[in-house]
């Protein structure tokens, strides 16, 4: 038998005509395939080799974090366009004063850095929590998406701004105004849902992978800095918090020890998978959304 | 110019007048609680794992004095007795939140202000090594794709869909070793991504066993290379040249002469700290490219400002600004706090403030004004 006929090379073969024709130019299905892949496999190996409560905390987290990015991601749409609208019109309506004294606001919002502003944030919901104003899990993952979106969805409204003007100094917008459309319409409808969508999806994959970022850190900061001196009050867990646990610690530093005893890597994919996986997924997730981002503008010239 | 001017300095003046209103409220209101510790018994404080709770320890801490203090038996036993009506204090949970109250003070300010040269000093620092180092990355990036060559998992692809004829032992060994080198190269290349993307309390906890992750340096380096922020401003660099790329004039330049052959830039021109490429139609590009990523800075910084909070608070380095915020913040010492946010407010204003004027001059150079 002649070794090009081998199993391996027939499965190859199988892989070119599904990765090759159609998945690797699509470079953000590629990556979208690929983290889901990943993250299915990571789950796949802790169900086995995992305990129990801490697989369970694993999951709650990682489901708490993919949930509170979600909702940051709805907040900031709404926030972004109801800003926009809102500068339109007083622009539109010449309300100099207005739009300057808007501008300023959103101005000095950026000017806020944005770990900071959550940070206070995060704050005042412990705050909220302590003095018993609010009690489920569902209100705090509200307000902490509520304060996340607040200090991101200014980038929403730059773009969403960018392409008004960018289509106002087109001949089509004059030619919609004189064929009778309101305004209304040609904002919302004909500049950014028809010629603009593909730029806010972009724009939004990035809003995702921001949200996990700072609200794990943020999170993790929380956790360690309360687990000091003060007391803590509980919030949900998430991949941050999750990552300042003691044991995940322990997990982590344990790379390091590898690095010096080569012979204890093995020990990390069994006895230290809390925390190495909570960082891998961390980690993994926002290399995979920077990647469908990037895949997804050059698929679209963006 | 004038006008972003005017609104920069309105904004300073506004925030700043609401801050220091706010902290000088907050200040008065917090002087008075701090319980008064003896200050012989201040150096003893630090002892943590010491547990006066416990008999055993206590009667070793006991003997400790003793030996130390052999002459002076009626002092250490007011040490001791110190110690343990500070500890009941501290039992109290109102007395413990008093017991981390504490003032803007001038000597405080003044530790304070040096906190803040030495996040000034690092803040820069890190923004002029990003800044060099995305602009160098991106070009190189750009290069490369020009050049025709091949992202690594790309070429595992091309190597793996080429199926030579293998008849021999000798021809499969080198086709499968060539595929293990490129995969090989294309997972050291996956790993540095991650190191990349990875959000800097990850990688100073996995080598914390093995570097000493509280020295300046080790922040320096975190700061450029952690937390995305290098990737991600070199990918929005490199857009830009993408971009300029495409346009109309790059065309006409190589019309009328202009090089457009890659393989002639050499990386010594890319890793120039002031990057020329003359006769070459990415001279212009990169220019264009470059006056485009000016306005990205002010982006950047503030996402730099993140980053070394990051880094500062979630490894606990005490004695940086941040931590201390931090700090301050969970012992609701609010007066600090805001002073501490003003001054981190005045470092991103000033640099808007810079890089508008950086922005202002270029575009009078563009435009021949």
């Amino acid at each position: 038998m002649k070794i090009s006929d081998s199993i391996y090379l027939r499965g190859i073969n199988r892989i070119k005509s599904f990765w090759g024709h159609t998945l690797y130019p699509q470079k953000d299905k590629l990556w979208l395939v690929i983290w889901i892949t990943g993250i299915l496999l990571l789950i796949w190996w802790n169900a086995i080799f995992l305990n129990r409560p801490a697989f369970k905390r694993l999951l709650t987290g990682f489901g708490n974090t993919l949930f509170i990015a979600s909702l940051v991601i709805v907040f900031t749409l709404i926030l972004s366009w109801i800003m926009t609208w809102f500068l339109y019109v007083l622009r539109h309506q010449k309300k100099r004063w207005g739009f300057m004294s808007v501008t300023f606001v959103l101005n000095l919002i950026r000017s806020v850095p944005q770990i900071v502003g959550i940070l206070f944030a995060y704050v005042a919901v412990q705050g909220m929590l302590y003095r018993g104003m609010i009690s489920s899990d569902v209100n705090i993952f509200v307000l902490t998406a509520l304060a996340i979106s607040l200090f991101i969805f200014l980038e929403v409204v730059d773009l969403m701004q960018e392409r008004i003007r960018y289509f106002q100094n087109l001949d089509f917008y004059n030619a919609m105004r004189v064929c009778g459309f309101t305004d209304w319409r040609i904002i919302n409808f004909h500049i950014l849902w028809k010629n603009s969508r593909i730029h806010i999806l972009n724009k939004v994959i990035s809003v995702f992978g921001m949200a996990v970022f700072l609200q794990c850190s943020v999170d993790f900061i929380i956790s360690v800095g309360l687990s000091t001196q003060v007391s803590a009050v509980n919030l949900p867990t998430t991949l941050g918090s999750l990552l300042a646990n003691i044991d995940s610690k322990q997990d982590i530093l344990a790379i390091g020890y590898s690095l010096s005893h080569p012979g204890y890597i093995s020990n990390l994919f069994f006895k230290h998978l809390q925390g190495l996986s909570t960082a891998f997924i961390l980690v993994f997730t926002l290399l995979s959304v920077f990647k469908i981002s990037n895949g997804f503008a050059d698929r679209y010239r963006l | 110019m004038k006008h972003t001017f005017n609104e920069h300095i309105l904004s300073i003046a506004l925030v700043s007048v609401v801050l220091l209103l706010g902290t000088i409220v907050l200040n008065q209101d917090k002087k008075q609680k701090r319980p008064d510790t003896p200050a012989y018994v201040r150096p003893y404080l630090s002892l943590t794992r010491v547990d006066f709770s416990r008999p055993f320890d206590k009667a070793l801490f006991s003997d400790m004095l003793d030996i130390y203090n052999p002459q002076q038996p009626a002092q250490n036993d007011s040490i001791l007795a110190a110690l343990q009506a500070y500890r009941n204090q501290t039992m109290d949970p109102v007395s413990r939140q008093a017991l981390y109250r504490e003032t803007i003070t001038l000597p405080k300010f003044f530790e304070l202000g040096g906190m803040y040269v030495q996040f000034i000093i690092l803040y820069v620092l890190i923004l002029v090594m990003t800044y060099y180092a995305v602009l160098s990355l991106g070009a190189y990036k750009f290069i490369r794709e020009k050049q025709g060559r091949a992202s690594c998992l790309y070429q595992v692809y091309q190597h793996i869909i080429r199926q030579p004829s293998m008849r021999t032992a000798w021809q499969w060994i080198q086709h499968h070793s060539k595929t293990t080198l490129l995969l090989l190269q294309a997972a050291a290349k996956g790993m540095a991504y991650l190191f990349l993307f990875s959000p800097a309390y990850v990688i100073a906890y996995s080598i914390k066993t093995r570097i000493d992750t509280d020295s300046v340096l080790f922040m320096i380096v975190l700061g450029v290379l952690s937390n995305g922020l290098l990737i991600t401003y070199t990918r929005r660099f490199y857009t830009f040249l993408k971009h300029e790329a495409r346009k109309g004039y790059v065309e006409t330049a190589r019309v009328k002469g202009l090089q457009d052959d890659y393989q002639q830039i050499g990386w010594r021109q890319i890793v120039a700290l002031r990057k020329r490429f003359r006769g070459h139609v990415f001279d212009t590009i990169y220019q264009n490219a470059h006056f485009q990523y000016l306005t990205t800075i002010k982006e950047q910084a503030s996402f730099l400002v993140t980053g070394l909070i990051i880094i500062e608070m979630a490894l606990n380095v005490h004695g940086h600004l941040t931590y201390e915020m931090l700090q301050q913040l969970l012992y609701k010492n609010y007066a600090i706090v805001l002073l501490i946010f003003l001054g981190i407010f005045y470092l991103i204003k000033g640099t808007e403030i810079y890089v508008d004027w950086l922005n202002y001059r270029e575009s009078r150079r563009y435009e021949n004004i």
